[in-house]
């Protein structure tokens, strides 16, 4: 079928070329400015994100940049602690998606028979309700929480990666090295870790990469309904519910939807980046 | 060569094969709505009868039998079963009235949102992308591509808020949330839906008024679907573009505009029947949050109400509605391409 | 002016990044009512760069110079609108790969019928008529049950006869075909061949034919360009090509010829690759795979000049003695 030759380039010079592309540019320093956010905002935040520090609803000005909220805390420095409720969450989900997706999309794909069958069929029983539904019902079931937010999405999230895994598997196991592997007489478990799953997890990664941003919008929209995070924490999903409350001061809202908004765009051009950088193939927008 | 005959007898198993596994899919979405309701650590009798009466061994005794809970899982599980085929999905805790019965009352709210908003997501998705693939890596292409990625990347129900916000609150030029004016009858139930209600009846003077609520909400839901769609048009319409027969097309004279609204157009819409189908899934979970904003009466606010009053006959009812939703819009999909697409192959 | 299609000096130029691709290099082209020409050379000799520029189908990227006269008409002057009527109307064109030429998602019926309605606004219930009729003219079996199948349910043969059905529809006076054999099978091939034999017996349509096969051109043709690095390298009438080249890129073509009626006919590749044609060089383009090549070719590029002897045309310095045995056989 498809046999490509690589082109001679090292790794460095498609990543330098990518790195030249605005987009990626772009979504690299937004992944970086958050990464910073998270594991420094306690040291330099102007306030505290749980106290009241001024007047109730106040408009942004330069001591409160985003106004007060309904309880008198700094929209602001909220806005700033909610990468710390939303981004790990966010991670933890996506490597406990990637490595449950994959570990059983690849034993299916590469199993087949009733182990492929059974796999395939949870995934597309999983996969046929609407996801904010299933994680509304599971995460009301299991009651509110950032804890039981994450069980929910898992729950509606490694199907992905099972079936997209699979179809790699699927694929890459008609490829000629692997066949070439099987003649020479090496073990299936050989095969699946030396010569599928190495080109299987590409996709996983850009999807991961991607996906990440998603996944904090998934969350913030379970925070919204009152599902996910809990009343006092600056999760993004609940402030902006409190936004929805006070509807006339427009600036409890404003700063966390702009958040979301970077974080998705930010993790889906660095996807795209990615995709570039590890697929020498794809040729990226055209 | 294959005969007419012969196409419709394929198309005929195609569909067949894929209405069977549908009970089976079913079969699963309905156990697993069983399982995590009953799954529960909180006690939903707290929900039925109220934190004062749970002391009342009378109350709960009957409250327990009236609503099941005192059979074993199992027990509760065949008896959900059984009711389930009959058509009844229970009674609600919180509306005290039969789930289904809730469900039809809201369908044609949500329905009426999702299929405008999908409207203006295929509509607008197809003239962004056609419009970016004509201007390619010129200002209009960026723009463009711009607006479908902030449309996707976008919270929906921050979205509805910020809408909100600047189109009613502060400049006044479309009304507030809700289907319907403050103090207006809902027009003569006949489909459920307001707009065809109002024009069936002949209220014509509420046509207006109703279309200018959807079109927030519907804009806001449906930005998302325009920026996937848009992006999947211009991409494949670059494609095509490339594709031989476009080339015989202008060599028979054809204008432009036929070249490409026509010829590359048609084999670029395919792969947007797909999309059309999954977007129907994420356009049932963009209804439950742009519905909250909008107070908008539908299933999607429904759910809601049901999961924070953990009205657990209600979210089963909601998510079994979402699963047939679901599997219905697949099968449509997979028809509509197999029709639309006259190479596939219908194995 | 008694030509049909006049191609005077005719330049085409693609814009590749910061090169410049010199395709097609001033050639000059005369086609007479009722006339099949061949167009004969390598992929990337300019042959369909030329016919293509003709009908200004060429990418955005292509700059052309030169003059195209059609029945009279200057066409790189003429405005899109006037092309569009042209183009289908005046002057058909079928394509190298029938397999994507049609457009998969409509019937073979309509797309015919959509040419016509194009060109003879006539309702879509005559064109259809129309249509059937010159899928009977192309000899495709059944032809009202035929208008009706998609693309994808026939085979590679019958797609071109569509293809050439389509390009007929409006009665145009002049054919393009740009290799309507090559993704073929070899019966197929004869078979699309006899088909357009027959039409401009019928029809006396002018048909311009492009290939890299001369096998094609040399029962069909009258005569015959053959082409290298974008020039026209030896031209006249077909047995004289066939039989009396003198040019050596003419001779390796013949020489790749399997052939029944020379006896010890083994195949001669011709040596190297064709020449970057982003590069100018002064000399002969074809001098650095030549055997011929005298010092001459490195410096002077020659020109089309009539030969004495062979009563051909011919661009080069050095040119090869008449075959003796090819000779014999005429």
């Amino acid at each position: 079928m498809t046999s490509h030759v690589d082109q001679p380039q090292s790794f460095l010079i498609r990543a330098f070329s990518v790195g030249r592309r605005p987009q990626v540019a772009f979504g690299l320093v937004i992944a970086l400015f958050w990464l910073i956010v998270l594991t420094t905002v306690s040291i330099w935040a102007p306030y505290d994100p749980l106290e009241a520090v001024g007047t109730r609803l106040i408009a942004p000005s330069m001591t409160h940049l985003l106004g007060t909220d309904a309880l008198g805390r700094d929209v602001f420095t909220r806005v700033l602690y909610g990468a710390r409720e939303s981004m790990p969450i966010a991670a933890a989900v996506i490597v406990c998606a990637t490595v449950i997706g994959t570990l059983l999309g690849a034993v299916a794909g590469y199993a087949g028979g009733w182990v492929d069958a059974i796999v395939m069929r949870i995934t597309d029983v999983v996969m046929a309700f609407p996801a904010i539904l299933l994680a509304m019902a599971i995460s009301a079931a299991l009651g509110p929480g950032l804890r039981n937010g994450f069980i929910a999405i898992l729950i509606v999230w490694w199907p992905i990666y099972a079936r997209l895994v699979r179809g790699q598997v699927l694929s890459i196991k008609q490829r000629e090295h692997v066949e070439a592997a099987i003649s020479i007489g090496a073990t299936r478990r050989r095969i699946l870790q030396k010569h599928v799953m190495p080109m299987a997890i590409t996709p996983v990664l850009v999807n991961a990469t991607m996906d990440f941003g998603q996944v904090v919008l998934f969350l913030s929209s379970l925070s919204f309904l009152g599902l996910g995070a809990l009343p006092p924490s600056p999760e993004w999903g609940s402030m902006i519910t409190e936004g929805a409350k006070n509807f006339y001061q427009w600036w409890i809202a404003v700063g966390p939807g702009l958040a979301i908004l970077t974080v998705v765009l930010g993790f889906n051009f660095l996807g795209d980046g990615l995709r570039d950088v590890l697929d020498p193939r794809s040729k990226g927008d055209k | 060569m294959s005969a007419p005959t012969s196409y419709w007898g394929s198309m005929f198993r195609f569909i067949a094969r894929r209405l069977i596994i549908m009970p089976f899919l079913l079969f699963g979405i309905v156990t697993i709505s069983f399982v995590i309701s009953r799954f529960i650590p909180s006690d939903p009798l707290i929900s039925i009868v109220g934190e004062r009466q749970l002391n009342n061994p009378v109350v709960v005794l009957a409250a327990k039998q009236r609503w099941g809970l005192d059979k074993s899982m199992f027990g509760q599980y065949t008896s959900y079963m059984s009711n389930l085929a009959k058509g009844d999905l229970g009674i609600s805790f919180r509306t005290k009235t039969p789930v289904v019965g809730d469900l039809i009352d809201r369908l044609p709210a949500t329905f009426e949102l999702a299929f405008t908003a999908m409207f203006f997501g295929t509509v607008g998705g197809v003239l962004l992308g056609v419009l970016a693939a004509s201007r390619r890596n010129k200002i209009a292409d960026h723009v463009s591509r711009l607006f479908a990625l902030v449309g996707s990347s976008l919270p929906v129900f921050w979205l509805g808020l910020v809408l909100l916000y600047i189109f009613y609150a502060r400049f006044g030029l479309m009304p507030g949330p809700g289907r319907l004016p403050p103090r207006v009858d809902a027009p003569n139930d006949i489909t459920g839906f307001y707009l065809f209600d109002a024009i069936l009846s002949g209220d014509f003077g509420l046509v207006w008024p109703i279309i200018q609520r959807l079109l927030l909400p519907a804009f806001a839901l449906g930005w998302g679907l325009m920026g996937i769609i848009s992006r999947l048009v211009r991409s494949s319409m670059l494609d095509e573009l490339q594709a031989d027969y476009v080339r015989t097309a202008r060599a028979k004279g054809l204008t432009e505009r036929v070249v490409f609204c026509k010829h590359a157009l048609r084999n670029a819409l395919l792969p947007v029947l797909t999309v059309l189908g999954f977007s129907i899934a994420s356009l049932l979970t963009g209804a439950v949050l742009t519905e909250t904003i909008f107070s908008w009466n539908g299933v999607g606010s429904y759910a809601v109400s049901a999961t924070r009053s953990l009205d657990y006959p209600a979210i089963n009812g909601v998510c079994i509605l979402g699963g047939i939703v679901f599997l219905i819009s697949n099968l449509i999909t997979d028809v509509l391409y197999a029709y639309a697409d006259p190479k596939i192959r219908l194995a | 002016m008694n030509s049909l299609l006049s191609i005077k000096d005719l330049h085409v130029s693609f814009g590749l990044g910061l090169e410049t691709v010199d395709a097609v290099r001033g050639i000059n082209l005369e086609i007479a009512r009722g006339e099949i020409v061949g167009i004969v050379g390598e992929s990337g000799s300019g042959k369909s760069a030329s016919m293509l520029s003709v009908m200004r189908l060429l990418a955005t990227t292509a700059t052309t110079r030169g003059t195209v006269h059609f029945a009279g008409k200057e066409l790189f002057s003429a405005s899109s609108k006037e092309m569009r009527g042209i183009r289908g109307g005046k002057i058909g064109m079928i394509f190298q790969d029938p397999m994507t030429s049609l457009n998969p998602s409509f019937r073979i019926g309509s797309q015919i019928a959509e040419a016509i309605i194009r060109h003879q606004h006539v309702s879509t219930k005559i064109a259809v008529s129309k249509a059937t009729d010159l899928l009977e003219v192309v000899s495709i079996p059944r032809p009202s049950e035929s208008m009706s199948l998609f693309p994808h349910e026939m085979s590679g043969g019958m797609k071109q006869r569509v293809m050439i059905a389509m390009a007929i529809a409006n009665d145009p006076e002049l054919l393009i075909a740009d290799e309507p054999t090559t993704a073929l099978d070899v019966t197929i091939q004869a078979q699309i061949l006899e088909v357009l034999k027959g039409l401009r017996e019928t029809r006396n349509l002018s048909i311009v034919i492009i290939t890299h096969d001369l096998g094609v051109v040399a029962g069909l043709a009258d005569s015959v360009n053959v082409m290298y690095a974008g020039e026209i390298v030896e031209s006249g009438d077909v047995e004289g090509v066939f039989y009396k080249a003198t040019h050596p890129y003419s001779r390796g073509l013949l020489s790749c010829v399997p052939r029944l009626d020379i006896r010890e006919s083994a195949l001669h590749p011709i040596g190297g690759d064709p020449p970057k044609l982003s590069e100018k060089t002064p000399g002969c383009s074809f001098q650095p795979r030549c055997k011929n090549a005298i010092d001459l070719c490195e410096t002077t590029s020659p020109t089309l000049r009539s030969s004495t002897v062979t009563g051909l045309k011919v661009s080069c310095h050095n040119p090869m003695e008449p075959s003796p045995q090819m000779s014999e056989s005429i």
